[in-house]
């Protein structure tokens, strides 16, 4: 019989809000956190295809890190502490009353410590002098930097992992959770996505690739519009999401409060191409239903997806073709949402602030809208996508995530029955 | 139609990414279903027409170049007004000015992020030394 593993706690900070209550009142209301770049100091934005991102505009470090520790702490570190201190004093979970070595951490990042690392390759480009090379500059640009961050705020002492498969990490990070506690390593993980990666390199990249929109860089709020006709590329983000997860035994007997059950996982491969999905949504459809199948969740039981959704042209074609493909005449009964027509693509924090929506959407019932979903694309209609909230009674959810490299992932989360 | 030169180094920079012969790719042969460029193959050659001929090519204009020919004609329109609008096509795309944001591929013999060999006259630490 496998462990059952549930949710206990939530943490977030993303461009439409810091803190799980800001978040889910703006994500509910529809808002759009979507803005312009001012500069990036010091080019300016006219060299720059796309001008827009999800930014958030008002986190302060020195709350959540203490001051020596500025130079060791990337942004994106910054915010996966901020996120993942949240998530534990929402579980009310007191690790120093664990067993320190039975609570792991694992972060999903995409793109990791790209602001001090962007500064110190053009600083040693410009100077030729090694030797100014900023002694922090490993320990921050490495890949595992936030897991170990969060690790040593936290005291949790388990197995501490780096999960970075680009857009799909965290929701790969949630899924490892879950096989960390069945296999019988920890209790608890704090599952957390985070990504800052707004900086001048990393967003030329991307505009470079032509995936980012370039026709609303006029009306930011109205870039990023998953399934809509108009879509012309995803929007950047930055943010990230903390999730507790936990062996069910170990939630009853600290009497945790449960959000929902985190029941199956799959990850696969396309094996097909670096940046583009395969166009029939077959893959997407083999992993969705390889997810249910480990969740032992029938189609049928399927009430929400919080969809990958990024508004690219081709990606949200293909994810809505997968979901007739498994779903079939049901389809257009499962309720949907694009977390990202509201904060952007967060990239590494993508899956965990989608689970984040879809743990919510399951506790309350209330499922929060898909911006400028104004004129839906006959190609990829779905029913169940709205510009308004919706309201269902959630018996089983899936969230999404598919990953630059053919990465994909697809996590199921229930409604918890005692 | 379009340009002679133009369409030369066009069908050129085709036969060096695909790897043929140049005689072997015609104007009128499509980008996808005739030379079997994905979407990414495409924006890589564009990328590469750009550089050769000192253009910016915006999003928006992607679409329309769907064959050999259909390329060489928007990049004649592009050259065509002459030195004055490609001049303000070079400004607005700051490739000259901003040496980070014209780092070239890493093959190249200059220093991806900015031009050191170019530029030893101003090395200007951010730091004290």
């Amino acid at each position: 019989m496998t462990a059952r593993v549930v949710i206990t706690g939530l943490g977030v900070v993303s461009p439409i809000g810091i803190g799980v209550s800001a978040f889910w009142k703006a994500a509910l209301s529809g808002r759009s956190g979507i803005s312009a770049i001012d500069s990036f100091d010091p080019f300016p934005m006219d060299g720059y295809r796309s001008k827009i991102a999800g930014q958030i505009r008002d986190f302060s470090p020195e709350l959540h890190i203490g001051s020596q520790q500025g130079d060791r702490v990337d942004r994106y570190a910054q915010f996966a502490l901020a996120a993942s201190r949240e998530a534990i004093a929402d579980a009310s979970l007191h690790i120093e009353q664990e067993t320190p070595h039975r609570v792991g951490v694992i972060v999903g990042a995409g793109m990791g410590g790209m602001v001090m690392g962007e500064r110190e390759i053009t600083q040693l480009y410009q100077s030729q002098k090694p030797h100014r090379v900023h002694p922090n500059f490993i320990p921050v640009i490495t890949l595992n930097s936030a897991s170990g961050i969060v690790a040593m705020a936290s005291g949790a002492k388990g197995p501490n992992l780096t999960i970075s498969t680009a857009c799909s990490s965290s929701a790969h990070a949630l899924g490892q959770a879950l096989q960390c506690i069945r296999t019988g390593q920890a209790d608890v993980v704090i599952a957390v996505g985070a990504d800052a990666s707004i900086t001048p390199l990393v967003f030329a990249g991307f505009c470079s690739l032509r995936a980012l929109s370039s026709k609303f860089n006029d009306q930011p709020e109205r870039a990023s519009r998953p399934f809509d006709l108009a879509r012309d590329g995803f929007v950047m983000g930055e943010g990230a999401g903390a999730l507790i997860v936990e062996s069910l035994a170990h939630a009853k007997k600290r009497k945790a409060r449960i959000y929902a059950e985190l029941s199956g996982y799959a990850a696969t491969s396309e094996a097909y191409h670096m940046v583009i999905p395969r166009e029939d949504g077959e893959e997407v459809a083999t992993t969705m239903k390889l997810a249910l199948k480990a969740a032992d969740v029938s189609p049928s039981e399927v009430d929400y997806i919080n969809a990958h959704a990024t508004s690219t042209s081709i990606g949200d074609a293909v994810e809505a073709k997968a979901i007739r493909i498994l779903f079939k005449n049901r389809a257009d009964k499962i309720a949907i949402s694009a977390t990202k027509s509201l904060v952007g693509h967060t990239l590494g924090a993508a899956g965990a602030i989608g689970a984040i929506a879809t743990t919510l959407a399951i506790q309350s019932g209330h499922i929060h809208p898909t911006a400028n979903y104004e004129d839906p694309d006959p190609d990829c209609r779905l029913s169940g996508v709205s510009r308004a909230p919706q309201e269902r009674k959630i018996r089983a959810a899936l969230l999404n995530a598919f990953g630059f490299g053919s990465n994909n992932a697809a996590v199921v989360l229930k409604q918890f029955k005692a | 139609m379009a340009d002679r030169t133009i369409l030369d180094k066009i069908t050129q920079a085709l036969a060096d990414y695909l790897k043929r012969d140049a005689s072997t790719i015609q104007e009128t042969h499509h980008l996808r279903d005739d030379l079997g460029l994905d979407s990414m193959a495409v924006i890589e050659l564009l990328y590469k027409i750009e550089e050769t001929f000192d253009l910016q090519i915006p999003d928006q204009d992607l679409p329309a170049m769907t064959t050999v020919g259909s390329v060489a004609a928007y990049v004649g329109k592009r050259m065509a007004p002459a030195k004055s609008a490609s001049a303000a096509e070079s400004k607005t795309a700051t490739v000259k000015k901003t040496p980070a944001a014209n780092p070239k591929r890493a093959q190249a013999k200059r220093a991806p992020a900015a031009n050191p060999q170019k530029a030893p006259a101003k090395p200007k630490p951010k730091r004290k030394a």
